[in-house]
């Protein structure tokens, strides 16, 4: 079966889920955002604006920025779950070939050749799933500066909201990379989160009991680590090289295991 | 068989990563227009020695330190770490300041004095230990000592720690407390040499939890506003030498935020109010009176949720005098400079601090030529 195949499989199966998400994500957002905003516009700024006028609003107290009201609303958590969700679905690749009424995983493991590339067909549609997402996120930031317009009169939004969201907001560098630098460390991450995903499901499928204990103690070993690099007194580029060299070596690690597991453990 | 599927999630894919591309802010400093000191009343020219200097983020990952000026703001491209909130020299010292972002610091024309005492001790460690560090300015020598306060009983914790230079001798303060509540509360003085670190204990003495004095040094005087029982206590660190004023028409209430000293008499930033204190030598009493205010205090009264005096300074016989007020939407920065001989305002002024200039810290004033702030 050649490896193409095999990504066209992942996507079918995923796409429903994929689908469900950024629909639903989008209307939450939006909903919360509109609702959130308005509140803040009726309760604290319109009675200013009533006091005096919006000529002298907008004079003492700056323009109302996308930004600010992004940043102050729980929005940016919205996204952040949304993306560990979407990474999270790798269980759902995974188990669905076990439990899935075909039982298909026993006719891709007995095929010729490495099976790391049914581990790879599934990354692959795992971090074109987060690509996706990107655009997701910058669509819903439109639609969320669409909303703005609807809610504040235009002389109270200051101007660019969303290239001025992307570059003075302090919570979307968590959801979006916004440099060539982080793109790759946050690439690097996913890759990272779905190889202890596999890792675990292959050590469930090689040996029952002792293979979940082992699987979940790797991933609360990687997460206590990851945890604890947190914890050491250090200022931003050397905080870079320990982030980057924790996710490059445990994901190099953690794929050299689940491809020893897929190779050599995981039996029909 | 047929990769609809793979085509449509790669393009759609691809297509995300090419928008995140070109929407992606670049890293360039763009000067910012909203940085400004808006004369709001009187002669600008009467800031013409001082500027304002903060730090913004003009980029994803990119930071300017901002010198704001009355002739505008000059944006220059800086290194800033927003999680310790370490500005480029702390980043350039990283040695000297790690894990004492935040300690009591002193700099001096020779030295870089930092002290610290563990805030943690008793709550989650039981090490009563002072972290001290130096660097010699002229050697680049950094010296670091860690120590137990021989003066400390068990569970005695400090409440505030000031450091302090007069001609050349070099003091650490501190106030301590009992945590398990067998022990007064004490003053210590130290000397403190600033090229070995080693402490000379020069003041030991209790004083009541109930007045607890507001401190201030200066020129070799340490000042304790003690409101409640209305008295100000002037000691000189070099031979510990005390004077107690009486402070006329304080209550137990009121709390002295600032204090600065012109000629003989002294200014008080006493509960957000510039107060003037009248010293009589003679009966040895400060009689305060309150100065000329600012009209910009109906203001910030009026309109922001709450406001404080955010620096107290004296230059060239002048107050300058910053005011911060907050509101759920905005915050301001004010500065009045205040004549104390005439009793005028003499200008009054606004720096926009609008959210939107991505400001991480709030603005310091600076005297040209001196590093008062």
């Amino acid at each position: 079966m050649k490896f193409l195949t095999l990504i066209e499989i992942e996507i079918k199966k995923l796409l429903p889920w994929m689908l469900s998400l950024f629909i639903t994500l989008s209307a939450v957002s939006t909903g919360l955002f509109y609702k959130l905003i308005n509140k803040t516009y009726q309760k604290e700024i319109l009675p200013q604006i009533m006091q005096s006028s919006l000529e002298t609003y907008v004079k003492e107290n700056g323009r109302v920025s996308l930004t600010l009201l992004f940043d102050s609303t729980p929005v940016p958590l919205l996204f952040l779950l949304s993306a560990i969700l979407l990474v999270c679905f790798a269980f759902y690749l995974w188990y669905k070939e076990w439990f899935g009424a075909s039982k298909r995983i026993y006719m891709l493991l007995t095929l010729k050749g490495s099976r790391f590339k049914l581990f790879l067909s599934k990354l692959i549609v795992t971090v074109f799933s987060v690509f996706c997402f990107y655009g997701v996120i910058l669509l819903n930031l439109g639609a969320l500066s669409f909303i703005t317009t609807l809610v504040f009169p235009k002389e109270l939004i200051a101007d660019q909201p969303v290239t001025s969201l992307l570059q003075y907001s302090n919570s979307i560098n968590l959801i979006l990379p916004l440099s060539i630098g982080d793109f790759i460390y946050k690439i690097g991450f996913i890759i990272l989160m779905f190889s202890l995903i596999s890792f675990f499901v292959l050590c469930d499928r090689s040996k029952k009991v002792i293979g979940i204990i082992c699987g979940g103690a790797f991933l609360l070993a990687n997460i206590a680590l990851f945890f604890y690099t947190k914890t050491l007194y250090l200022y931003m580029d050397e905080r870079l090289v320990v982030d980057y060299g924790f996710v490059f070596v445990m994901s190099a690690l953690t794929m050299g295991l689940c491809t020893w597991l897929i190779n050599k453990k995981v039996s029909i | 068989m047929k990769l609809y599927h793979i085509i449509g999630l790669g393009t759609a894919g691809l297509l995300s990563l090419t928008a995140l591309g070109f929407m992606a802010p670049k890293d360039q400093v763009e000067k910012n227009v909203e940085y400004k000191i808006e004369t709001l009343a009187g002669d600008a020219n009467l800031l013409a020695d001082l500027q304002f200097e903060s730090i913004a983020k003009t980029g994803p990952n990119q930071y300017s330190k901002i010198i704001l000026t009355t002739e505008g703001a000059k944006l220059t491209k800086t290194k800033y770490d927003p999680l310790r909130g370490a500005d480029e020299k702390v980043l350039n010292n990283r040695d000297l300041f790690r894990e004492l972002g935040w300690a009591t610091k002193l700099e001096t024309k020779d030295y870089i004095v930092l002290v610290d005492f563990n805030s943690s001790y008793l709550y989650t460690n039981q090490d009563p230990v002072l972290r001290l560090r130096s660097k010699n300015l002229k050697t680049n020598e950094i010296v670091k000592s860690e120590l137990q306060l021989s003066d400390l009983n068990y569970g005695e914790s400090t409440l505030d720690e000031y450091l302090t230079e007069y001609e050349g001798d070099y003091y650490y303060i501190t106030r301590t407390y009992d945590q398990v509540g067998n022990n007064p509360y004490k003053l210590l003085i130290y000397q403190l040499n600033p090229q070995t670190l080693e402490l000379t204990l020069k003041v030991k003495e209790e004083f009541k939890n109930e007045t607890y004095p507001s401190i201030f040094l200066l020129d070799g005087m340490m000042y304790e506003g003690d409101t409640a029982n209305g008295q100000l206590n002037v000691r000189s660190l070099k031979n510990n030498e005390s004077t107690v004023y009486t402070l006329s028409n304080v209550t137990e209430n009121d709390y002295i935020d600032g204090l600065i000293k012109i000629n003989q008499d002294y200014f008080f930033s006493m509960n957000n109010t510039l107060v003037k204190g009248l010293v009589n030598e003679d009966t040895k009493t400060i009689e305060l009176v309150e100065t000329v205010q600012p009209d910009f205090l109906n203001t910030l009264n009026e309109k922001y949720d709450a406001n404080y005096i955010k620096s107290l300074v004296s230059h060239n016989e002048l107050i300058y005098v910053t005011y911060i007020g907050y509101k759920n939407t905005a915050t301001a920065d004010f500065i009045a400079v205040i004549n104390p001989t005439t009793n005028e305002v003499v200008y009054e002024g606004k720096l926009d601090t609008s959210l939107t200039q991505g400001l991480m810290e709030k603005y310091q004033l600076h005297f040209n030529g001196d590093d008062t702030h």
